[in-house]
């Protein structure tokens, strides 16, 4: 039964790719190659940017880009969420911060990190991916730091575990679900974020390319780097559900 | 040990220059009504709960407790919960314990896998290989059935024979008091007073079908 859903499963995403593709060729045809060029199209483009060393170093630059700010929004966020999580007043200090991070259009980020940092070595998309990640990396961590279990805390206490064996054994283990939670949502966004941030504030990068391609009108490029973020946001996504599933089945 | 100690929640008085001197090596056992304090006690004693006033000496011992409920890690098995209180050299102790409580078997097993009396075992376990003095019990046997419950205070004896230590248990059950406690201490509704000190001194193996224990118990029942 369970092969069979599996098997069903794959057989809906095919038809669904499939149809995809149909309505995509059924487009082009109705509109001018300008605006929406054909699947076969889209390929060719594909495989002549691959012969190309650029297209590879702005598809590394991005990666590079994505992950430096996203790993860096992690490293700042957690600990910060997890020390708002266990005390009010570090809470209230930060609470500021996080819904200036949280509320303040993305827009505004993204001219600010170009006044700030300039165009060029990609600082500002760093930057701009940070920014955009690290609140969802502070809410859901203080949210698993609030729901640790007082109960356990206490068999702590009483057997007078040292702090090392508490956060390993006690405290990460409870937190590290909320943990990957805002991972997962982060991992969606930082791709959406470098294109964005690399399109208005760098020379390199998958953004950057696509705003070339833009201004010499070649649509099918920027399809290709459409297709390149999609592929790139779901593998990313797919890796960071898989820690998940790998760590929590260890611990839970 | 324990020196004219308040402690007041909100509006309600607790405890209220509240003294208590136990010896070492003996199981106290404090009886009183569901709600008079006696697991607030233990917790004073475990420093989990603050008190207002007063002081509370254990002398450099040190302190295990069973709680209520085992708190065991449900992400840890048996063998990891219990190597996560003990030193390298009580680790070894680990599989004699699990011998004693008939869990051998289970020590790879997950706190989810088990009974609620098992998981109650594993507690007990945590509690006496955690290198202690002083052992506090907060009714661990409360939600199990009377059959289990005898077993359970049986082992907890024998265990408490093999390290000699001191336990303190708080319970409403006279019967458990009256198996397991060489001095039966009853409070009084709140605020907390010691209404009398029992000491009993049968051997736990005549206890049963006693004339001296069902006199005693109707003493207590009278209270």
């Amino acid at each position: 039964m369970k092969d069979f859903i599996i098997r069903n499963k794959k057989i809906t995403l095919l038809i669904s790719i499939f149809i995809f593709i149909i309505i995509w060729q059924v487009l082009s045809m109705l509109f001018n190659p300008l605006i929406i060029p054909s699947p076969m199209e889209t390929t060719k483009t594909l495989f002549i940017l691959m012969y190309k060393r650029e297209f590879w170093m702005d598809i590394i630059i991005s990666m590079g880009r994505g992950l430096l700010g996203f790993l860096l929004a992690v490293i700042i966020g957690t600990p910060l969420g997890f020390f708002m999580g266990l005390r009010e007043e570090i809470e209230t200090f930060f609470h500021p911060f996080l819904v200036l991070a949280q509320t303040a259009p993305t827009v505004s980020w993204l001219i600010l990190g170009w006044l700030w940092f300039g165009t060029g070595d990609g600082a500002a998309a760093i930057f701009i991916i940070f920014i955009i990640v690290i609140p969802f990396i502070i809410v859901n961590v203080m949210q698993g730091t609030k729901q640790l279990d007082i109960s356990l805390m206490e068999m702590a206490k009483v057997y007078k575990l040292p702090l090392g064996k508490k956060i390993f054994h006690i405290y990460i283990p409870q937190i590290f679900p909320y943990f990957m939670a805002g991972c997962s949502i982060g991992s969606g966004l930082t791709w959406k974020g470098v294109a964005m941030a690399e399109l208005l504030t760098a020379r390199t990068g998958i953004g950057a390319a696509m705003g070339v391609a833009r201004i010499n009108l070649e649509i099918g490029q920027v399809f290709v780097w459409t297709g390149i973020l999609v592929f790139l946001g779901h593998g990313f996504s797919k890796l960071v559900k898989h820690i998940e599933v790998t760590v929590t089945r260890k611990w839970w | 040990m324990i020196r004219n100690l308040s402690k007041s929640f909100n509006d309600t008085i607790v405890f209220q220059d509240f003294s208590l001197d136990i010896g070492f090596g003996k199981i106290y056992c404090i009886l009183g009504p569901s709600g008079c304090g006696k697991t607030t006690l233990l917790r004073m004693i475990a420093e989990l709960e603050t008190y207002d006033k007063g002081s509370i000496d254990l002398r450099g011992k040190s302190v295990s407790y069973i709680f209520q409920e085992s708190r065991l890690l449900p992400w840890k098995t048996v063998k990891s919960n219990l190597e996560l209180v003990c030193s390298k050299k009580e680790m070894k102790k680990i599989d004699e314990y699990l011998e004693i409580m008939e869990l051998k078997d289970y020590s790879n097993s997950y706190p989810r896998e088990l009974s609620g009396g098992m998981k109650q075992r594993v507690s007990i376990i945590r509690a006496f290989i955690y290198s202690h003095d002083i052992l506090l019990m907060d009714e661990p046997f409360q939600a199990l059935d009377i059959k289990l419950k005898e077993k359970l205070l049986k082992e907890v004896y024998i265990l408490h024979k093999e390290v000699n230590n001191t336990i303190i248990s708080v319970t409403h059950d006279i019967e458990e008091a009256l198996f397991l406690g060489d001095e039966i201490i009853m409070l009084s509704q709140k605020p907390g007073e010691i209404i009398d000190r029992i000491t009993i001194d049968i051997p736990r193996e005549k206890r049963a079908n006693n004339k001296e224990i069902s006199f005693l118990k109707e003493k207590i029942l009278k209270f």
